[in-house]
């Protein structure tokens, strides 16, 4: 990964002419995360990093960005595979223009989930961490610790079936597998689907009872581009109430998810940023598979597409 | 809208049923003038079009304690606006296929096509879906803390 990040760094030096800045990624609080970070000059660049703690999607970081700077200007931005389907779905909803981005794709083989390393030790006193023969091996102030990479890498990772990104103008290669173990995708899903609707209706009270509604999952969404027309902001017409009880949350919830069926292209943005740990983009990815398989779509893939709720057939039988 | 302040508590349950201005709503007027027997605790909304159902009013007519919830159209082909209920056919489709997941029984849930001269269609649709509905007996709704 050292490798790709150095010859990530040439890259962007030499498209940093081209563009207003760069979106890329340099170490977050510690060094088991990652922050979005803005290129503007060639010393910046000495700031970048890329290795396998780099789970923000940088997508979110450029969209309208064509009135914040000018439409004339360019940005330059680094794609995983999986943001590159963000960014494939907001350039077929017009909300990005092709020949304003300069896409940098970077390879992914799968990335650590900051979630799952707070459960097992904490991240805040690790001086060192890194990806070594299947394990992460950490540095703490007790002494060397290593973990198995099954438990920390994120769950979306290990059924990923777009590791290289789709739409590049300059692909780095480098490794595409961390060789674990693949799960079959969206099994949670599927085994939450056996139970009763009464079930699953006590499952989402819990889960919604948590939700402070800080918003986080809404802003984090890359799809999720209202802003100021947001339904969840208004009060007139009255959709939900400042409460924040499982019957409003309920409301949010289901406001996000009918504005995102279809589009949704399953980078879990909204799971990862959840301060409480709302399972949310279980109810992302239900909406995607019913898509799938009434419309035979999956959001995110080509820039021609339309997405299945903006069209129709006039023969389809239900 | 607040529907939880209900004009038939006896009854027991309240279904909100949406219906197009151009068909379903004239069906119904139809039933209705012609004296068909139709159950009380339906409440009807008119709207100008299948086509203009937000998933989110069906969602919200459940959230604020609706125990079902219809929505009726033109028949695919037959919408005044040209094209609005093959629209709306797919995204109540999305929309029945989700409810259960959120744990809202889908049987509580239906779409369906009645053009304005269909009362006795109208009349056996919203007779058969009070009953299913009565069968299945009150929504559970989400605990509101105020």
């Amino acid at each position: 990964m050292k490798e790709v990040e150095s010859r990530l760094k040439e890259e962007v030096k030499k498209i940093l002419d081209e563009v207003a800045y760069v979106v890329g990624y340099q170490e977050g609080l510690t060094p088991l995360s990652a922050r979005p970070l803005f290129i503007r000059n060639p010393k910046e660049v000495d700031r970048l990093v890329y290795n396998d703690f780099c789970a923000p999607n940088l997508a979110n970081y450029v969209k309208k960005s064509d009135q914040k700077i000018g439409i004339d200007q360019k940005v330059g931005l680094i794609v995983k595979g999986c943001d590159c389907r963000s960014v494939v779905q907001l350039l077929q909803e017009g909300i990005l223009k092709r020949e304003n981005l300069i896409l940098i794709g970077v390879p992914c083989r799968g990335m650590i989930s900051f979630k799952k390393i707070e459960k097992l030790f904490d991240p805040l006193e690790t001086y060192l961490a890194e990806v070594r023969d299947k394990k992460l091996k950490v540095h703490l102030a007790q002494g060397e610790e290593s973990y198995h990479l099954e438990d920390v890498v994120f769950e979306k990772c290990l059924w990923c079936e777009t590791r290289e990104p789709l739409v590049v103008d300059i692909m780095i290669q480098g490794p595409l597998s961390l060789e674990l173990e693949q799960k079959e995708k969206d099994f949670d899903i599927v085994e939450l689907e056996q139970k009763e609707p009464a079930e699953l209706f006590d499952f989402w009270t819990a889960q919604f009872e948590k939700c402070i509604r800080c918003y986080a999952c809404r802003n984090a969404c890359p799809l999720c581009y209202c802003q100021d027309n947001c339904l969840a902001d208004t009060r007139q017409p009255h959709w939900l109430g400042q409460q924040t009880d499982a019957l409003n949350n309920f409301m949010y919830h289901m406001i996000r998810a009918m504005h995102v069926v279809g589009r949704c292209t399953g980078c879990q943005e909204c799971e990862r940023v959840c301060p409480v740990d709302i399972p949310i983009s279980k109810i992302f990815r239900k909406t995607s598979m019913i898509t799938q398989q009434l419309f035979d779509y999956i959001p995110g893939m080509k820039v021609e597409d339309v997405p299945p709720l903006l069209t129709f057939k006039k023969d389809e039988k239900f | 809208m607040d529907i939880s302040n209900t004009l038939d508590q006896k009854n027991g349950i309240k279904i909100v049923a949406f219906l197009c201005n151009w068909c379903s709503y004239g069906g119904a007027d139809a039933a209705g003038t012609a004296r068909l027997k139709q159950p009380p605790q339906v409440r009807i909304i008119r709207i100008p079009c299948s086509g203009w159902i937000n998933p989110l009013y069906p969602l919200k007519a459940f959230n604020e304690g609706a125990d079902g919830v219809l929505i009726s159209g033109c028949h695919p082909g037959d919408c005044h606006y040209a094209e609005g209920n093959y629209y709306a056919r797919r995204r109540l489709e999305v929309l029945g296929h989700f409810l259960p997941f959120m744990g809202i029984d889908p049987q509580r849930f239906r779409y369906s096509w009645i053009s304005a001269t269909e009362a006795q269609e109208w009349q056996a649709l919203i007779t058969e879906f009070t009953e299913k509905i009565r069968e299945l007996g009150p929504i559970k709704k989400h605990v509101e803390v105020s």
